[in-house]
């Protein structure tokens, strides 16, 4: 909540003293101090006006106090704030004490780069007042060398302030690679990355110890772990990392994952035992994809193994990769291109979803003679309420959604007896349809269509 | 703070017998020109004020009396509040519906600005300083002076000065 100051207005310059009389008391002593120039001056007011006054007549955005105006000050481009100070006397020093800053480009249908925004930040940080910032917002679209020690005094600056929120948007295709070094501090709590290269001692969080947010969109990690015991939030998408191992997530408390696209090896998910949701997109990635699934033939552990399925220098090669981090969830959604052999390794020693209650998959998990995937994963969900397949379309908007329910006369052992919802989206009932139908309809599920 | 009940015994806390019905939990506010309205608690709980005056057990048997919002104002906070802790997860639809909300005069979103300060609606206070600070965005000096009537009271040359000062921000 942003405090509300005194009734007295802060204001720099000496008024004439019937205003300072009418000024004390209430809010609203601004707009009465205005009407009183006119009663007592006996003059109009020095501005001409080119056209009309506005409507309401009254200043009443001058009415709210600092402390709001300090907030919505904040939404503005950094730039635009400050330009705010030739307004009029009660807006002289607002800028000043803003509750966050904006430093991205001044007009928001294009990006500055760095040089641009030095012009100004420079400048602003030096001669605004040193308040605690609630939000920093950095963002800029192509950078140099020589602009690197610029972009991380900023960051500093904002940690000094005590940020709560920091966001870095790098846009452009180079990673703009931060300092190997752990991030300090006490009060940051939600981290927004775009665009920017990581580094072990940076994805250590050890030393956030209220950070509960973290996202990281289009990222290069180059680190072997991510640790944070107080993160509850975190998205990882279509983030990077060109290591041989695994990245670790280590993060024990979260609530909720997205991992959605990621180049490289899957990162390995470390229990997490308080997740309530997961979202999980193994997209087209090159190292995890059987070499041999495009010739039809499937990777042995053996000799025609490809590259990619032999062993990797995973620290416990047998252990699940994602899914059994994810295991005590109760809602999934898991979706995965063909070819990606996560999940299907992951079946081999597939943990029980103890908690598991809606879940959704795609097209990857009803491959196969049987649709082993699909029976092993609902054989290990004892109370799943809710299933929904998405199968074979290329968006969400499906053209034909079916919904089944169960008979209540006989629910074979290898399916959750709470499972009361089955949803098929599908763009057209073909062949693969059918299979999948009569394969759920084995479970005395019904179906009728949407 | 404790509350007495129509048989004589204390209640304390969230005034389970009162006010507060078991099955609908509901909350009873008060605008500051006497207006009842009835919200559930979820709802009411978006209000950090009010949340942590629930928490703290400082609702009595009556409701909550909020003597800085109006009737009209604190209607508007409610319908915002109810909106979002329906359906919290269509967004789309969410976001149609703030737009909407916020299609209102400058002098209402003020009000409504103070209200949500005071009664400390994060979503709701960001929401309209993001409506007033897109209606500042691209416009020159003299144009937000006229949109919000604010009177120019410095000379020419003290303004003159000022822009000086700051040049770095107006190149």
């Amino acid at each position: 909540m942003v405090g509300e100051t005194s009734e007295v207005e802060k204001t720099e310059e000496v008024h004439p003293p019937i205003l300072v009389f009418l000024a004390t008391g209430s809010i609203g002593g601004q707009e009465r101090a205005v009407d009183a120039r006119h009663l007592f001056d006996g003059m109009p007011p020095r501005k001409e006006r080119k056209s009309a006054p506005p409507v309401s007549g009254v200043d009443r955005i001058g009415a709210l106090p600092d402390s709001i105006l300090h907030h919505l000050l904040s939404f503005l481009p950094a730039q635009a704030a400050v330009r705010t100070c030739v307004l009029a006397r009660r807006w002289h020093h607002l800028w000043r004490s803003t509750t966050g800053l904006r430093i991205v480009a001044l007009d928001d249908d294009y990006y500055a780069d760095v040089e641009e925004l030095r012009k100004f930040v420079d400048h602003l940080l030096i001669l605004r007042e040193r308040t605690d910032l609630d939000s920093v917002e950095i963002e800029f679209y192509g950078f140099c060398e020589e602009d690197q020690p610029y972009v991380k005094t900023w960051l500093r600056y904002a940690l000094m302030c005590k940020v709560r929120t920091l966001t870095l948007s790098v846009g452009g295709s180079k990673y703009f690679f931060l300092e190997d070094l752990p991030l300090v501090s006490r009060h940051l709590g939600t981290l927004d990355l775009d665009g920017v290269g990581l580094k072990a001692a940076f994805l250590d969080f050890a030393n956030c110890p209220v950070l509960e947010n973290l996202k990281m969109t289009s990222c290069h990690i180059c680190a072997g772990n991510i640790s944070s015991r107080s993160m509850k939030h975190l998205s990882i998408t279509s983030c990077s990392s060109e290591l041989d191992c695994r990245v670790r997530v280590s993060t024990p408390g979260l609530i909720s994952l997205k991992l959605v696209e990621f180049s490289g090896r899957t990162p390995l998910l470390e229990n997490m035992a308080l997740l309530e949701t997961a979202y999980v997109d193994l997209g087209q990635n090159y190292k995890d994809v059987c070499l041999n699934y495009q010739s039809g033939v499937s990777c042995g552990a053996n000799n025609n193994a490809c590259e990619n399925c032999v062993a990797i220098k995973d620290n416990c090669s047998s252990d699940c990769v994602v899914l059994g981090g994810i295991s005590s969830a109760k809602h999934l959604q898991l979706l995965s291109k063909s070819g990606n052999f996560i999940f299907a390794r992951d079946l081999k020693h597939c943990p029980t979803f103890t908690k598991l209650k809606t879940l959704l998959l795609n097209g990857y998990w009803c491959k196969g003679r049987d649709l082993d995937p699909l029976a092993c994963i609902l054989k290990n969900s004892p109370v799943l309420e809710k299933l929904t397949l998405q199968l074979f379309s290329t968006g969400s908007n499906h053209k034909v959604v079916m919904k089944g329910s169960y008979s209540s006369m006989e629910r074979p052992a290898a399916i959750s007896e709470h499972l009361n919802i089955v949803e098929v989206k599908c763009n057209v009932v073909d062949e693969k349809i059918l299979k999948v139908l009569k394969f759920l309809t084995s479970f005395n599920i019904r179906f009728g269509f949407l | 703070m404790a509350a007495t009940t129509a048989d004589g015994s204390k209640v304390v806390g969230g005034g389970e017998k009162s006010n507060v019905d078991e099955e609908s939990k509901m909350i009873t506010l008060f605008s500051s020109d006497g207006e009842r309205f009835e919200v559930t608690q979820e709802a009411a709980a978006m209000s950090q004020t009010i949340h942590h005056m629930m928490e703290d057990g400082c609702v009595d048997d009556e409701g909550v009396h909020l003597p800085n919002v109006g009737s009209s104002i604190l209607a508007m906070v409610i319908e915002y509040c109810n909106r979002h802790v329906a359906s919290p997860d269509e967004k789309e639809d969410i976001r149609s519906f703030d737009a909407g909300f916020v299609n209102v005069e400058h002098h209402t979103l003020f009000d409504i600005i103070r209200a949500a300060n005071y009664l400390d609606v994060k979503e709701l206070m960001d929401l309209c300083c993001q409506t007033v600070a897109d209606s500042i965005k691209s416009k020159s000096v003299e144009e937000i002076r006229e949109l919000f009537g604010i009177v120019n009271d410095f000379t020419p040359e003290e303004e003159a000065e000022i822009r000086k000062e700051n040049q770095w921000a107006f190149e």
